[in-house]
């Protein structure tokens, strides 16, 4: 019965039409009639002319693209239950451009969060950023090269400290050099072996001596850091007077073997006290050195320029 | 420290399995979800479009969805369902959230259908036909309304509609089948047929 009635149908009727619109088993189903089938296929049909939906509109897929991402901002990665800036911040980015920057952004301000509260503190200056460098690379000056390069690392210091760029970071090398050689040097040779303090100061009393005009750069190299994440500053020595350029200050990130991460906290202490000093223009400004805070009092923070063993 | 940022213009390995993107999706590969986001932003659109009727709203509703399968996806287990049943899934519940707040859903899908449009006496002879046929549609048991939609206004081929509906292929056929004389029985004889 049911073959016979399907052979009928056939006749008229493809399966392929069927098919299209998903009646193949119409028949099977229940269907009786020709006509029934047709009454269906023409309602399929008619639905579909009136109430199909349209595609997407040729900019929607763009822009509802660009809409998710900003979407995105506001929910964390998968496994990040809770909504964390952090993650939203990253997922809200778009150019590889803006990534850059919005990735180093974030790098600067976990560290700044992670000094807040103390998680981790950068290496102690204990006295001066050349001092910290030589500590670093684990090379200690005698009492003599103390003594010779004393007032140079206390311009360097003081330099250190008009710098606001500076504050908060550690050093773990110092590279001297002329202009832009140096700091192509800083940035391109990371891995430099790094100046000595009797060796800066050699270099500074030569630059003096020629009484060249050119600005002497010194690069200071900083512990392990993958990413050039930190606002970097840069030392203008410009001899005979050593003088802090603020519009182009550049210190260089560069990796060494001394993890920033892994500092003991004892040697953190007081690095933002050594560090933190009072703006650069405004060098008279003492009472606004950190040394000078109650906070910073009580032994911690000492005097810049004192090399110490 | 660094997070890594999702961007979505890394479309990589739209040609990969379903469950290799989940995979990597699951693993934080923003890739990967974008591919799948991809793959599947035109049906889901479609269908949101079919519930509501208005492609503002689809819009809206379509990134919704797909910004709740972002979410969750470090839940999604594939457990035999497809990832685009899951996305389904999510796309029908966000539908009925939408009209759950709004409680306009006869007045939308009633009234608020966008179409092109013809001259004017056949725009309003369309618009009789379409408004009768949503009234037809929107009486009919949700299982007919939503094999309609799928397999006849969305033209998915039947597996995939058994797929989202979790039902074997023959019964969305036999399902259609029902639905379909349902529906004519609603609005009688359609325009039209030749007999």
């Amino acid at each position: 019965m049911k073959q016979r009635r399907q052979r009928s149908l056939d006749e008229e009727l493809t399966l392929q039409q069927l098919g299209a619109a998903g009646l193949d088993s119409a028949v099977e189903d229940g269907a009786e009639t020709t006509d029934e089938l047709r009454e269906l296929l023409a309602t399929a049909a008619l639905l579909k002319a009136e109430l199909a939906p349209p595609t997407p509109p040729s900019d929607f897929r763009k822009n509802a693209r660009i809409r998710l991402e900003n979407r995105f901002r506001a929910v964390a990665r998968p496994g990040l239950r809770e909504k964390s800036p952090v993650a939203a911040a990253a997922l809200s980015l778009r150019s590889p451009f803006s990534q850059l920057l919005t990735g180093a952004s974030m790098l600067v301000t976990a560290v700044v969060i992670l000094l807040m509260v103390g998680l981790v503190r950068p290496v102690s200056v204990a006295g001066d950023p050349i001092d910290l460098a030589l500590k670093l690379v684990g090379w200690r000056p005698s009492a003599a090269q103390i003594a010779a390069t004393e007032r140079t690392s206390e311009r360097m210091l003081s330099a250190v400290h008009s710098s606001p760029e500076v504050v908060g970071a550690d050093i773990a090398a110092v590279d001297v050099g002329g202009g832009m050689e140096a700091s192509q040097q800083a940035f391109g040779e990371a891995e430099a072996a790094p100046m000595s303090v009797a060796e800066l100061e050699a270099t500074l009393h030569a630059e003096r001596s020629a009484e060249r005009a050119y600005v002497t750069t010194v690069a200071l190299h900083f512990p392990a850091q993958t990413e050039p994440a930190i606002p970097s500053a840069r030392l203008m020595v410009d001899p005979p007077a050593i003088r802090i350029e603020p519009e182009d200050v550049n210190i260089h990130m560069g990796p060494r073997d001394r993890g920033f991460w892994s500092t003991p906290r004892s040697r953190s202490r007081d690095v933002n006290a050594q560090f933190m000093g009072p703006r650069a223009n405004d060098p008279g400004s003492r009472d606004d050195r950190p040394w000078s805070r109650p906070w910073n009092r009580g032994g911690q923070a000492r005097r810049p320029g004192r090399l110490t063993g | 420290m660094f997070v890594r940022p999702i961007a979505l213009r890394e479309f990589a390995r739209s040609d990969s399995p379903d469950n290799e993107l989940v995979t990597s999706a699951q693993a934080g590969e923003p890739s990967a979800f974008g591919a799948l986001y991809d793959r599947y932003l035109d049906p889901i659109y479609r269908y949101i479009h079919t519930r509501v009727g208005n492609q503002v709203e689809a819009q809206d509703l379509t990134e919704l969805v797909f910004l709740k399968a972002y979410e969750r996806i470090g839940d999604y287990e594939e457990r035999g369902h497809q990832f685009s049943a899951y996305l389904y899934r999510i796309a029908r519940n966000v539908v009925v959230d939408y009209h759950r707040q709004r409680r306009l859903e006869s007045i939308d899908l009633l009234n608020g259908a966008e179409h092109p449009d013809p001259g004017p006496d056949e725009q309003v002879v369309q618009r009789e036909h379409a408004r009768t046929l949503r009234v037809a549609l929107h009486q009919l048991p949700s299982d007919y309304q939503e094999v309609i939609r799928l397999r006849v206004l969305m033209e998915l081929p039947t597996a995939q509609v058994a797929l989202w509906m979790d039902r074997s292929d023959g019964a969305v056929r036999a399902l259609l089948y029902r639905a379909l004389k349902a529906l004519r029985s609603q609005v009688g004889e359609p325009n039209g047929v030749e007999r």
